[in-house]
């Protein structure tokens, strides 16, 4: 499946922190810098992280602001 | 837990009951004698911390008090307990709320089992080079029907997974007891052989490494679990509901949390006045989500009356958006 060129960076957000930072595709994993929309390849720009007791998601977006996935985290027991 | 601070149009307009109106019931219905009056109700539940907040916070802390939900459970016992007394009227309520709003929705304990959809699950399909999540692997492939719509269920042939894993059983067992509302937004489960590999990264980029992912839903209804997380199906079930909340509300009302739909949720949200779950005041989104999971988790259950009456503004989006009332 050809993939459209991807815009080159990642904006992750922190909504809880209330901080952002830009990265360059290259040094992100390829399983996050692109997701799949209808059935197609898309390239995700935009990472929102969510903390809330034990709990995180993530949710990943599309250059026009589409939702591709989101991810629930769960902290995990210290052993 | 904070009470949500956003203010709203008062619930109840001021004015005058208006005049008396002459009683239409028949004149010998005023001469039965033999009737013994029912003794006066009970004066109304009130509380000298109550006049401290918002008309609508008033009307959820008095309907939670005469509640039998969960909720309104740990409510009265939060302010029966000793460590309240010593607190201003005011922190006594806060002290009840935060106690009775919780972390995360959770199910709600099931008095009325449902029938469950008639279902069947396919024999398994072999695939020898089936993409997982992180690994490439021989895959056992299902089909699960239920009401008609079709799921893909995978699983490694091999049944190794790295740390536990929910089973095969887990997944269809909650797919058919999910509410159909959500279960439409899903096309295939896969039980990830391995850990997210994208762990590592998430844990560098927001700075702590004591979060492992435990379900990806993606927009286009394909669900991965992964090892080593295994919840009690209940809160699985309430998981899905949850992340699928993300989805039918940004497909329905547009991407980011903007927009009339979304607008009328707000709205909504400060007129209930106060927060489903502490998770849920985290943001709009997971605020839709959280009333999403309060909503379908105890719809058929005799506390969805109540949950509808503490937070009738979401609900009554929530009716139109999922499918009415039971």
């Amino acid at each position: 499946m050809t993939r459209p060129a991807h815009p080159g960076t990642i904006v992750f957000v922190d909504a809880t922190a209330k901080t952002e930072k830009t990265v360059p595709v290259a040094q992100v994993p390829d399983t996050i810098a692109w997701g799949t929309l209808d059935g197609q390849p898309v390239a995700v720009v935009r990472v929102v992280a969510i903390t809330g007791g034990d709990r995180r998601e993530l949710h990943s977006y599309a250059a026009d602001g589409r939702l591709i996935s989101t991810t629930l985290q769960l902290l995990q027991p210290h052993p | 837990m904070k009470v949500d601070g956003r203010r709203a149009r008062p619930l109840v307009t001021s004015g005058s009951p208006g005049p008396q109106k002459a009683s239409k019931r028949p004149a010998h219905a005023e001469a039965a004698s033999s009737f013994t009056p029912a003794p006066p109700p009970p004066p109304p539940w009130t509380h000298p911390g109550l006049a401290e907040y918002t008309p609508e916070q008033q009307r959820f802390i008095t309907t939670l008090q005469a509640g039998k939900s969960t909720m309104s459970t740990r409510f009265r016992a939060a302010l029966e307990g000793p460590a309240v007394a010593a607190l201003s009227p005011k922190d006594q309520l806060l002290a009840g709320l935060t106690a009775a709003v919780p972390e995360l929705v959770a199910p709600e304990p099931r008095t009325v089992l449902a029938t469950p959809p008639a279902h069947e699950l396919s024999a398994a399909t072999l695939e020898p080079a089936w993409t997982f999540h992180g690994a490439t692997a021989p895959a056992e492939v299902f089909e699960l029907t239920i009401d008609g719509q079709h799921i893909k269920i995978a699983r490694p042939a091999d049944g190794k997974y790295e740390g536990n894993q929910h089973t095969l059983d887990d997944v269809v067992r909650t797919l058919v007891d999910l509410p159909a509302p959500s279960r439409a937004q899903i096309k295939s489960v896969s039980l990830n052989p391995v850990k997210n590999p994208e762990d590592a990264f998430w844990a560098q980029t927001y700075g702590t490494s004591d979060f492992a992912s435990y379900m990806t839903c993606g927009a286009d209804g394909e669900v991965t679990i992964y090892p080593p997380t295994v919840l009690p199906l209940d809160e699985m079930r309430a998981s899905m509901t949850h992340e699928t909340g993300h989805a039918w509300s940004m497909a329905r009302w547009g991407q980011g949390g903007t927009g009339p739909k979304w607008d009328a949720w707000v709205a909504a949200s400060n007129s209930d006045g106060v927060a489903v779950s502490t998770y849920g005041q985290s943001s709009l989104l997971e605020d839709v989500a959280e009333a999403t999971a309060l909503y379908l988790e105890s719809k058929g259950q005799p506390s969805f009356a109540e949950y509808r009456a503490l937070y009738p503004g979401r609900f009554a989006i929530l009716d139109r958006e999922l499918g009415g009332q039971p």
